[in-house]
C-alpha cells in the first residue's frame, strides 16, 4: 500500500468510536451548550427512545464523557446529565479528526 | 446544486439550539420579565397615587412573591416544558452577577444594622419586622432569581417598593418615571425574548418533523 493512503486509511481509524457513533455524538454536542441537562430533553432534542438513549448515556458515562445525577423533583425521578471535561476534549478532538478527514473531499 | 456546508455544521446548529433553550433556565426571562415590569410599575402606581390601607399594603408586599412564582412557573411549565437544560454560565456573567450580590448584601447589612440601631434593643413593630425580613430576603433573591439586568432592575425595586409598604411609607410619584423606565426596559426585552423563544419552538418542532 502506498504511504500517502496508508496514512489517509490510519486517519480514518484513528477517528474515537466512541464519539463517532450518531446519537452519541448528538447527545455529547447537546450536552456541550448547557451546564446540566435533563433526560427528557435529551430525548427530545436527540430524537432517541428512553431505553436507546439510557444504554449510550451509561456507555458515554463508563467511559468518564458524561457525569449522570440521579435525583427527585417531588415524587417524580429526575435524571440529569452534563458532559465531564473529558468529554469536551474528547468532542473538540472528534471535530477536529472529521473536519481534516472530510475537508479534503470534494462537493459532490 | 447541493450546498456545501462544513461537517460539523450540523453539530453545531445542535449546540447552537441547546444553548438557546437553555437561556431560558437562568438569563432570559421572557414574559416574566413582563409580568415583574407590569408588577413594578403597578406597585409604584398604586403607592403614589392610592390610599394604602392595611389589605392594600399586604398585597403590594407579596408581590415579590408573585413574581418570583410566576417565574418559576413560566420557566418550568413553559419556557423549559421539554426538560430542564440549565445554561452555562460565563466567567464574566458570574462576576458581573457575585458583584451585585455582594453590592445588594452590603446594602440590606447597612439598612438592617442602621433600622436595628435606631430601634434599640425594643421588638420592632410588625410593619418594621416584615421591612427588615423583605431587606434581608433581596440578596438571597437575587442570588438565586436574578440573572439578567431586567431582573435586577424589577427585582430590587419590586422588593423595596414592598419592604417600604409594609414599614407603612410608599414611594412618591418622584420615582414614578424612573419605575416607568425600567419598568419599560424589562417588558421590551421580556417581549424580545419570548419571540425568539417562539421562533426557537418552531425551529425545534420542524427539526422534530
Amino acid at each position: 500500500m502506498k504511504q500517502e493512503t496508508q496514512a489517509a486509511v490510519d486517519g480514518v481509524l484513528a477517528v474515537d468510536r466512541l464519539v463517532h457513533e450518531p446519537a452519541r455524538l448528538a447527545i455529547l454536542t447537546v450536552l456541550s451548550g448547557a451546564e446540566q441537562v435533563e433526560f427528557g430533553f435529551l430525548e427530545t432534542v436527540c430524537r432517541l427512545s428512553k431505553g436507546n438513549l439510557s444504554s449510550h448515556l451509561s456507555k458515554l458515562e463508563a467511559a468518564g464523557l458524561v457525569r449522570i445525577e440521579k435525583t427527585y423533583r417531588g415524587r417524580k425521578p429526575l435524571t440529569l446529565a452534563a458532559i465531564t471535561e473529558d468529554g469536551r476534549a474528547a468532542l473538540s478532538g472528534y471535530r477536529q479528526q472529521l473536519a481534516a478527514l472530510v475537508g479534503g473531499l470534494p462537493e459532490r | 446544486m447541493p450546498v456545501a456546508t462544513a461537517p460539523t455544521d450540523d453539530l453545531d446548529r445542535l449546540r447552537d439550539l441547546t444553548e438557546r433553550y437553555a437561556r431560558y433556565s437562568r438569563a432570559a426571562g421572557g414574559l416574566s420579565l413582563v409580568v415583574g415590569g407590569v408588577l413594578m410599575f403597578g406597585a409604584f402606581v398604586a403607592g403614589a397615587t392610592l390610599p394604602l390601607d392595611q389589605g392594600m399594603r399586604v398585597a403590594l408586599a407579596c408581590l415579590p412573591a408573585v413574581w418570583l412564582l410566576a417565574k418559576e412557573l413560566l420557566r418550568r411549565g413553559y419556557y423549559q416544558r421539554d426538560g430542564l437544560a440549565l445554561q452555562q454560565v460565563s466567567p464574566k456573567l458570574k462576576r458581573q452577577r457575585r458583584w451585585m450580590v455582594v453590592y445588594l448584601a452590603a446594602m440590606s447589612a447597612l439598612i438592617i444594622g442602621g433600622v436595628l440601631h435606631m430601634a434599640g434593643l425594643v421588638m420592632p413593630p410588625p410593619g418594621v419586622a416584615v421591612y427588615l425580613l423583605l431587606v434581608a430576603a433581596l440578596p438571597f433573591a437575587a442570588m438565586r432569581w436574578f440573572w439578567s439586568v431586567g431582573d435586577f432592575l424589577v427585582g430590587v425595586l419590586l422588593f423595596c417598593q414592598a419592604a417600604v409598604v409594609s414599614a407603612g411609607g410608599a414611594y412618591g410619584g418622584a420615582w414614578l418615571l424612573y419605575a416607568a423606565g425600567c419598568a419599560g426596559i424589562a417588558i421590551l426585552v421580556g417581549v424580545r425574548e419570548h419571540r425568539e423563544y417562539l421562533a426557537l419552538r418552531a425551529q425545534m418542532a420542524g427539526a422534530a418533523e
